[in-house]
């Protein structure tokens, strides 16, 4: 893997953390759920298995927990639901994020455009 | 869902049980834990999944592999050498010094017709140095059962190598050279994804 590789390997990762976090404010989702939702809607996740790491990862640093619950189909699932401690991640992460996207997406506009005074 | 079907999965969650056998016990078994219901669950959608329902949903799971690979990125090892590093070179120098033994023994010819046995020296630190490296691969193994596993695995060739190397006749050594390399190629064939993610 190359330098590039891997930097931007570290960044989906970082962002795709806190994308698990974001798809669990509304409300707790089962794992399949969650994973689905991920990997169709972002290009964050190499495969579905991958995520399973992450969110053990979430659960031990107390920004996600886990409950089982019945489903329609009879045998219990695992839910996975936002912590206290996990939203305020979250708020803060969005925050960062903003700032973030916009200084670089400015950075890389002005790169572009011939009339920028960058 | 059918006997195959069955089987498949649980190929998949041995094999991802394996792959994850460097972490710690408790991260392994709640990452394969996960894994086991996300392919319950898909597979439980369906009315009777067919052999490539069942092949489709793990595939789109990904490789033991893969998997095995994203828990080590999320829970970092603190050993300064990887554990694949390890299980590569204490097999080489330790398979290295049994095939190197049996293929050349240890006597030299000189020129002048007298003899050298200096090359037992080689193969005795290459086999100490290998083994050490072996032995500390195992203890790098988390999981207990398949640290015994692996260990008695290990030694059983070790042993079946050196039986081979008493008994076959001393005047092939190459055959008998092979003979190792065809008893030891399969075992590490057969264990090396243990080793790969972490």
């Amino acid at each position: 893997m190359t330098e590039d590789d891997q930097l931007i390997s570290q960044m989906r990762r970082g962002a795709l953390q806190y994308c698990v976090l974001a798809l669990l404010r509304r409300g707790p989702r089962y794992g399949l759920e969650l994973v689905k939702v991920l990997s169709q809607t972002t290009s964050l996740t190499a495969s579905e298995g991958t995520v399973y790491p992450l969110l053990s990862r979430l659960r031990l640093l107390g920004h996600v927990r886990t409950e089982w619950r019945d489903s329609p189909q009879g045998a219990a699932r695992r839910y996975y639901a936002l912590t206290d401690e996990g939203a305020r991640a979250l708020d803060s992460f969005e925050i960062a994020w903003a700032g973030f996207r916009d200084s670089v997406e400015g950075i890389l506009e002005g790169s572009r455009s011939n009339d920028s005074n960058l | 869902m059918t006997q195959t079907s069955e089987s498949i999965v649980d190929d998949y969650m041995r094999r991802l049980e394996q792959c994850l056998a460097g972490l710690p016990p408790e991260v392994a078994k709640d990452v394969a834990a996960q894994v086991g219901e996300h392919i319950a669950t898909a597979l439980s959608a369906m009315s009777s999944p067919s052999e490539s329902d069942v092949r489709n949903v793990l595939e789109e799971v990904g490789s033991p592999q893969s998997i095995a690979r994203a828990a080590a990125v999320e829970f970092p090892s603190t050993h300064r050498v990887s554990l694949r590093t390890l299980a590569f070179w204490g097999y080489v120098l330790l398979f290295g010094a049994l095939w190197g033994y049996a293929t050349f023994g240890y006597t030299h010819q000189n020129l002048d017709g007298s003899t050298d046995t200096g090359m037992i020296y080689v193969w005795m630190v290459m086999g100490f140095v290998g083994s050490t490296l072996v032995g500390l691969k195992n203890r790098r193994i988390q999981n207990r059962r398949m640290r015994t596993r692996i260990t008695l695995g290990d030694g059983a060739v070790i042993f079946g190598s050196l039986v081979l190397i008493a008994v076959l006749p001393g005047f092939i050594g190459m055959v008998k050279g092979l003979v190792l390399l065809a008893l030891f190629t399969p075992y590490y064939y057969k264990t090396w994804h243990i080793y790969q993610a972490t």
